[in-house]
C-alpha cells in the first residue's frame, strides 16, 4: 500500500478562533474518562482512503473521516467520494490533475476556511477553533463536545512499523522518532482514553500514545459542523445550538478586526 | 550533605519513559464489580459523590477504582438521546475519580472494555 501525506504545516493567523478562552468563560461539560466516536455501530466498514494513495490530500481526507464519523453516530446518511476531496484539494491547495507538480499538499487552515465557505459534498461548517495541543483538558472536551478534532502531526517513520504509534521506550531511539523524518500529516482524531488516542489514518483505524500525541501533534481544530449541532441532543448529550451561534459570532468578530 | 541533595534532585528531574500503572479491570470477578457498582449508584442517590468516593475508597483500589470508573464514564457519557448531567455534577463526578486515581491509585488507568479510563 502507497501511503502519502500531504499537510502544509498551518502559517500563524492572529484571527484564528482558539477554543481556549472560550472555554473557561463558559465552564463547559466534563469529558467522560473515555470516549471513541470510531466505534459507532454506524461507523463505515472502511473509512476510506480518499485518494491520499496517489495525492497529498490527507488535509482534505481528514475532514472527509470527520464528517463520516459525525454522521455515524448521528444516524445522518452522508455520502463524500474521492472526488469531493480531491475538488476540495483543487481549491485549497493549487492542485492542477494536469500539472503533477502542483501536488503539493494543503494548510489545515486553508482547508477549515473553505469549508466554512464552500464547504464539501454540500457540508459546511459554521466555525472552527484552535485548541492548545498540549492541554489534554482541552482535547477530551473537544472530542466529547463536538465529535473529534482535526490534528496535524509531524510524523515520524517510526510508526510505520508500529501497532501503537509511541515514543521511543527506554533504549530504543534512533532517527526514525525524529519528528517528520516521514513528514507533516493531517488526521482525524476520534477517541481518546487515558492512556492512548484513536486516529484515522489512510483510511485505517490507527491508536497512538498520549505521549506520542503530545511529542508529534502540532496543531489541532474543533470544527462546529451542523451535522453535529443542528439536532436536538448531539451525540454527547449536550445541546449545542447556543454554543455554535456563540462560537459563530465570536468568528465574525474576529474576522472584521 | 549537599552533593547528595544535590544528586537527588537530578535524579528526580532526570527524563523517564513513565508509563502509569494499568488495574486490569477486566480480570476483576465482574460479580463483585456488579454489586459493588450497585452499591455505588445507591450511594450517589442517598449521599452523593463524596458518599460514593467514600464506598470506592472502602472497597480497595481494584475493586474501588474499577467500580468508580466504570460508573463516571456511563455518568458523563449517557446513551444517545439522554442528556448529560448538569455542568456541576459532571465536573464533581470526573474529579471524583481524579481524585481516586492520584490519591488512592498511584495514578493508575483502570482497564475495562471502554478503554483505559
Amino acid at each position: 500500500m502507497n501511503y502519502k501525506l500531504g499537510r502544509v504545516p498551518s502559517r500563524h493567523d492572529a484571527r484564528s478562533l482558539t477554543l481556549a478562552p472560550y472555554l473557561d468563560g463558559l465552564r463547559l461539560p466534563a469529558a467522560p474518562p473515555a470516549r471513541n466516536w470510531a466505534r459507532s455501530v454506524n461507523a463505515p466498514p472502511s473509512w476510506g482512503m480518499f485518494a491520499n494513495d496517489v495525492l497529498g490530500t490527507c488535509s482534505c481526507a481528514s475532514i472527509a473521516h470527520l464528517f463520516a464519523a459525525q454522521a455515524a453516530n448521528t444516524g445522518n446518511r452522508l455520502a463524500i467520494g474521492d472526488a469531493d476531496v480531491v475538488a476540495l484539494y483543487e481549491r485549497v491547495g493549487h492542485y492542477d490533475p494536469t500539472r503533477p507538480e502542483t501536488d503539493q499538499g494543503a494548510q489545515m487552515l486553508d482547508v477549515l476556511r473553505a469549508l466554512r465557505e464552500v464547504g464539501m459534498a454540500g457540508q459546511r461548517i459554521s466555525a472552527f477553533a484552535a485548541i492548545e495541543v498540549q492541554n489534554r483538558w482541552q482535547l477530551e472536551i473537544a472530542v466529547n463536545l463536538f465529535g473529534g478534532v482535526y490534528v496535524g502531526a509531524d510524523l515520524p517513520v517510526s510508526v510505520r512499523h508500529q501497532l501503537i504509534w509511541d515514543v521511543a521506550g527506554p533504549g530504543q531511539y534512533d532517527l526514525s522518532y525524529v519528528p517528520n523524518s516521514w513528514g507533516p500529516h493531517a488526521m482525524a482524531l476520534l477517541g481518546y482514553d487515558q492512556r492512548n488516542v484513536t486516529l484515522i489514518s489512510h483510511g485505517e483505524i490507527r491508536v497512538a500514545t498520549l505521549a506520542w500525541y503530545r511529542s508529534y501533534v502540532t496543531e489541532a481544530w474543533a470544527l462546529i459542523d451542523p451535522l453535529w449541532v443542528d439536532q436536538g441532543l448531539a451525540p454527547s448529550g449536550f445541546r449545542l445550538q447556543q454554543l455554535r451561534s456563540d462560537l459563530v459570532d465570536i468568528h465574525r468578530g474576529a474576522r472584521s478586526h | 550533605m549537599r552533593h547528595l541533595v544535590l544528586v537527588a534532585l537530578i535524579s528526580c528531574a532526570a527524563p523517564k519513559h513513565a508509563d502509569r500503572p494499568t488495574i486490569d479491570c477486566t480480570a476483576a470477578d465482574q460479580g463483585k464489580l456488579a454489586t459493588l457498582l450497585s452499591a455505588l449508584t445507591q450511594a450517589l442517590a442517598g449521599g452523593g459523590w463524596l458518599a460514593v468516593e467514600q464506598q470506592a475508597i472502602a472497597a480497595g483500589v481494584t475493586y474501588g477504582g474499577c467500580a468508580l470508573a466504570d460508573m463516571v464514564q456511563g455518568y458523563l457519557s449517557p446513551e444517545a438521546g439522554r442528556a448529560a448531567p448538569s455542568l456541576t455534577d459532571g465536573h464533581i463526578a470526573r474529579d471524583t475519580l481524579e481524585r481516586f486515581r492520584a490519591e488512592r491509585a498511584n495514578g493508575a488507568v483502570f482497564h475495562l472494555l471502554e478503554g483505559d479510563l
